[in-house]
């Protein structure tokens, strides 16, 4: 998704652009060896596993020929040589031009929050509160860690959320929240 | 009753799902409108709620959301210089320049008038072409169909990803994560580790609403920089006259059949075959210096292109049960998940189903056509709405609808976990559609396979015309972006070297 903005502003009070300069504010991630090692290393230690795991599969009537054993173990082998390939692409130092923007410090903070906050509404939810209770609560957090105050975001929005939630989930297609 | 007739009644006899495509309809719109929702993630999340209705009511619905948006993600486009989805990116080139023009309903009105055409050409395409090529599917054999996998996992590899390696590693990644459960024939364990919960393998729904809602979303959240970008309000006339009609005909015309053609390629969408519509636009205009400072011809290039591979993207999937593009990926998927099989055989055991997704995809393209039409400001003015109150609503929608499928908190934990692994692919370049189609195609890959090599050895490819074409074109479409590259790399070098 193509990004026109400029300027950092986790509060929403966001400086106005004209739409045409917004368009060419590079916002793009830079290209990092690191995280391409790493990932590369990653995605070496799956497909050993998978390889590991593949040949480990335990067959009930051995049967010769393509078992339940060989898909897997291609598949494990595809991702072992292809996490190679993208080991020697980062180690020789051809680096990846990244289609993503860059992250900001503040979207970490808020990513943090919006993680945890799932986390949390899911184990409570397990636990067996409902979910009509905690669904207003994760917005109006959400709400307070993207900068947004006022009667709006931190109460009507989760307020109106809510009901929508019960009316079509609880009314209509009955679904126990 | 023969079954058009049929097909045509399980739409418009049943207020279900008329119901259905209204909403569909309205999502499509909105979701086109607004610059982050992309139309993978709307669909994925709509596939949340629609698992329990009957084929024709879901399909009506998700359906209905593919063709609104190709309507919706003009406007963001035209009037703030920001796509609405990836397919809109082509839009901005002259459809921004007409709006500072002041003629920001004049390209509003002609993009809507574009898209519906592109639409209904691809239509007829697909109402031609999809039964032949279905009848000579049948024909394919498990060794073909097995080639015919590859082809369609290789080429979405290549369009998908900057990267081929980083493509292959999400396509094998979607395969060994459907590997996960019973294996399809025997059913021995695999990948299991004991628990019971596993043997039914990875859920669908969470995984296409964790890798598309979820992943784009926290992308978003993680990338947000502020700014408030002011749409475009004084928008002129808004209906084209004679003269511009008669300018626009030649380039709809090119742009459609090129966006047709690329539309029916696997994975191959709107954003390529805008691209490539405008600059073929440019290519016959009599006014190439006008492209790019808005030009009517240069924006209906790039919107007849980009909406005309619909028709394309459908043929493919129904005839061969190859996506289309990511969007029909989970539509086969929802398929699967109603007991409907996309590919060849769907022809003879649903010919009324067939009838009822082109009846949607007509309709739906004629009501959005003149919603698009009789718009007013007032639909522009969303562009205003703050996007993290649309991540609240995701997140929550997300969350409910992959817990309405099973009732189950344990899949929504699934889901979560997928849309973390999508943003840790997304940040280092592995795309998620090969990982999609992987997880898709990935049963019908193995099975076909081991059927071909019960029949014969591996030497059966060599002896099989059409698989081997398939098999050669697979490792082409890998083979062909590498050899680009370095071309290319050896000519911007080149080009440095006479510089310096």
């Amino acid at each position: 998704m193509t990004s026109t903005s400029d300027a950092v502003d986790p509060a929403g009070e966001a400086e106005v652009v004209d739409s045409g300069k917004a368009a060419h504010v590079d916002t793009g991630a830079t290209p990092s060896k690191r995280m391409e090692l790493t990932f590369a290393v990653l995605a070496l230690t799956l497909g050993l596993a998978m390889l590991l795991s593949a040949r480990a599969i335990r067959v009930r009537n051995e049967t010769g020929g393509m078992d339940p054993r060989s898909w897997p173990t291609m598949i494990a082998l595809g991702i072992l040589l292809s996490a190679g390939w993208t080991l020697f692409n980062a180690v020789t130092g051809r680096r990846a031009e990244r289609d993503v923007d860059g992250a900001t410090r503040s979207g970490w903070i808020q990513l943090g929050v919006v993680i945890a906050m799932i986390v949390l509404v899911l184990v409570l939810w397990q636990v067996g509160l409902s979910f009509l209770i905690l669904a207003p609560v994760f917005i109006i957090v959400c709400n307070l860690a993207f900068g947004l105050r006022g009667v709006v975001p931190l109460l009507v929005f989760p307020a109106v959320l809510t009901a929508l939630l019960y009316l079509v989930f609880q009314l209509l297609l009955k679904v126990p929240l | 009753m023969n079954p058009i007739q049929q097909g045509i009644d399980a739409l418009i006899l049943d207020p279900t799902a008329l119901i259905c495509m209204a909403i569909g309809l309205g999502l499509g719109l909105l979701v086109g409108l607004f610059p982050g929702i992309t139309i993978s993630m709307a669909v994925a999340l709509a596939t949340g709620f629609t698992m329990t209705l009957e084929p024709a009511q879901g399909l009506a619905m998700l359906l209905s959301i593919y063709v609104a948006a190709q309507y919706g993600d003009r406007i963001p486009s035209i009037l703030v210089n920001t796509p609405g989805t990836p397919a809109a990116v082509a839009t901005t080139l002259d459809g921004y320049p007409m709006a500072k023009k002041g003629q920001g309903g004049l390209a509003l009105s002609i993009s809507a008038i574009a898209t519906t055409v592109g639409i209904l050409m691809s239509m007829v395409v697909f109402m031609t072409l999809a039964q032949p090529i279905a009848s000579l599917a049948l024909k394919f054999g498990p060794f073909e169909m097995f080639a015919l996998v590859c082809f369609g996992l290789t080429i979405i590899i290549s369009i998908a990803s900057r990267s081929v390696a980083k493509g292959l590693l999400g396509g094998l990644i979607g395969l060994g994560l459907a590997a996960v459960g019973l294996d399809p024939i025997t059913a021995d364990e695999r990948f299991t580790f004991g628990s019971q919960e596993m043997t039914g393998g990875f859920d669908f729904i969470a995984l296409i609403i964790g890798l598309f809602g979820i992943t784009e979303v926290l992308d978003q959240i993680l990338t947000y920089h502020a700014s408030k970008v002011r749409p475009i309000s004084s928008l002129g006339r808004w209906w084209p006259n004679k003269s511009e009609f008669k300018r626009i005909a030649k380039p709809m015309a090119l742009s459609g059949l090129l966006g047709i053609g690329i539309g029916i390629v696997p994975a191959a969408g709107g954003d390529i075959a805008g691209l490539i519509g405008w600059n073929r636009a440019k290519a016959i205009s009599k006014h190439p210096e006008e492209f790019g400072k808005g030009s009517i011809e240069g924006l209906v290039g790039s919107d007849t292109a980009s909406s005309s591979t619909l028709g394309g993207a459908l043929t493919t999937t129904l005839s061969l049960g190859i996506p289309g593009d990511s969007v029909m990926a989970i539509m086969i998927g929802s398929m699967v998940i109603w007991g409907i099989q996309p590919g060849p055989s769907l022809f003879e055991r649903h010919p009324d189903l067939v009838v009822t997704i082109a009846t949607i995809m007509i309709a739906a393209t004629i009501v959005s056509t003149i919603v698009s039409l009789v718009r007013t400001k007032a639909m522009t003015k969303l562009l205003d709405l703050k996007p993290q109150f649309i991540w609240g609503i995701i997140l929550v929608f997300c969350i409910v609808g992959v817990y309405a499928t099973t009732n189950n908190v344990m899949t929504v934990v699934q889901m979560l976990l997928f849309g973390l692994l999508g943003l840790a692919f997304r940040r280092v370049g592995v795309p998620a559609g090969p990982v999609v189609l992987g997880f898709i195609l990935g049963p019908l890959a193995e099975s076909n396979l081991r059927r071909a090599l019960l029949i014969d050895d591996v030497t059966g490819f060599l002896t099989r015309p059409i698989a081997i074409v398939l098999l050669v074109l697979a490792v082409a479409s890998l083979v062909w972006p590498m050899i680009r590259d370095a071309r290319n790399k050896r000519r911007t070098m080149a080009v440095d070297g006479l510089v310096e």
